[in-house]
């Protein structure tokens, strides 16, 4: 960074307002839910990636994938939630599992009435708001040249589940590196 | 400018993408040939993968300032990879070359290109085409002299 001295803030609530007129806003604006759902995703991932651009200067480059995905739960979890994942679970095949028990937008939420009554609808209300944080992972992952698809699962309100599936990169393309995904893209030709 | 003669001094300045997409090229010095230039440039992206894909040795630690990638005739060829995969290149005349003085200035165009790829109007993955990225990069290369 240029000046790491000058630490810009930002008062937490205008963001937590922010996010919460996004997807009200979204919602409004477009007739179905996967379309608003679709922008808010598109939104996040951009902001992931110029988060990630900006906040990895001073770290020394990532050695495969395990490593972008730790930096993901501790630092960048820690800039944009003010913690750290909770739990990581990978089957060491490109899925990872990103557990908060306390995800900083979800918290302020509590179910509608009709939620309250139907389980199943109190989660997808809660999801909504986990589109644009699933974004920013993916935006995130995409900086490091790691191509995912990042679902979100909400059970019990503020707690979240993040499930990112690594695209593997076409086996037979290139040596199949087995952590070298992040690096992995020797030169093609221009 | 006689004293100045044996110092080296900054050519080019490029930033490239990490899929070898030239995102922006500017030719900080008189006459020299903007297409050699390019050339010199491309020529180099290689040497980044490959110094990317070494492993680094036990002990020491990856670095993202890559220092001399190679010398190109007249010119000496100088490389910074980002976290991002994006690629700073610096070319510089054939001369004494001061190292850490190069290594900051990597470090603040690092910083520059941060500013550039955050401004809303810029497209992921495409040119950077910025007066006030060039006005910035301009005045590094004319404070670095």
């Amino acid at each position: 960074m240029a000046s790491p001295a000058v630490q810009r803030e930002v008062a937490a609530t205008t963001l937590d307002f922010l996010l919460i007129e996004l997807v009200a806003q979204l919602a409004a604006a477009h007739s179905t839910a996967s379309t608003s759902q679709l922008k808010l995703e598109a939104i996040g991932f951009s902001v992931g990636q110029k988060l990630a651009e900006r906040q990895t200067t001073a770290r020394t480059p990532f050695a495969d994938t395990l490593d972008a995905i730790k930096y993901v739960c501790k630092e960048f979890w820690m800039d944009t939630f003010l913690k750290q994942v909770d739990n990581l679970r990978t089957n060491h095949r490109g899925v990872f599992v990103l557990t908060d028990n306390r995800v900083r937008w979800l918290a302020t939420l509590s179910p509608s009435a009709r939620a309250a009554r139907d389980g199943a609808h109190a989660r997808s209300e809660a999801l909504v708001f986990a589109h644009f944080p699933c974004g920013l992972i993916r935006g995130a992952l995409a900086a490091f040249g790691i191509e995912a698809s990042v679902s979100a699962e909400v059970s019990a309100l503020p707690a979240c589940q993040f499930t990112v599936k690594v695209v593997q990169p076409a086996a037979g393309a290139s040596t199949v590196a087995a952590a070298g995904v992040a690096h992995g893209r020797a030169g093609a030709p221009p | 400018m006689a004293a100045a003669d044996a110092r080296a001094q900054a050519v080019c300045v490029a930033v490239v993408s990490r899929a070898n997409r030239p995102l922006f090229v500017c030719r900080v010095a008189e006459g020299v040939d903007e297409l050699r230039l390019h050339h010199v440039v491309h020529s180099c992206l290689d040497i980044f993968d490959e110094r990317r894909a070494a492993p680094t040795p036990p002990g020491a630690q990856a670095d993202a300032y890559l220092g001399l990638l190679q010398p190109a005739v007249d010119f000496r060829v100088y490389g910074y990879v980002t976290n991002t995969a994006t690629k700073l290149v610096v070319v510089m005349s054939d001369g004494d070359v001061r190292e850490l003085e190069l290594r900051q200035l990597l470090r603040r165009l690092h910083g520059l290109v941060i500013h550039a790829v955050s401004n809303p109007f810029y497209v992921a993955g495409t040119p950077i085409v910025s007066t006030k990225f060039e006005a910035g990069v301009r005045q590094l290369v004319a404070s670095a002299r």
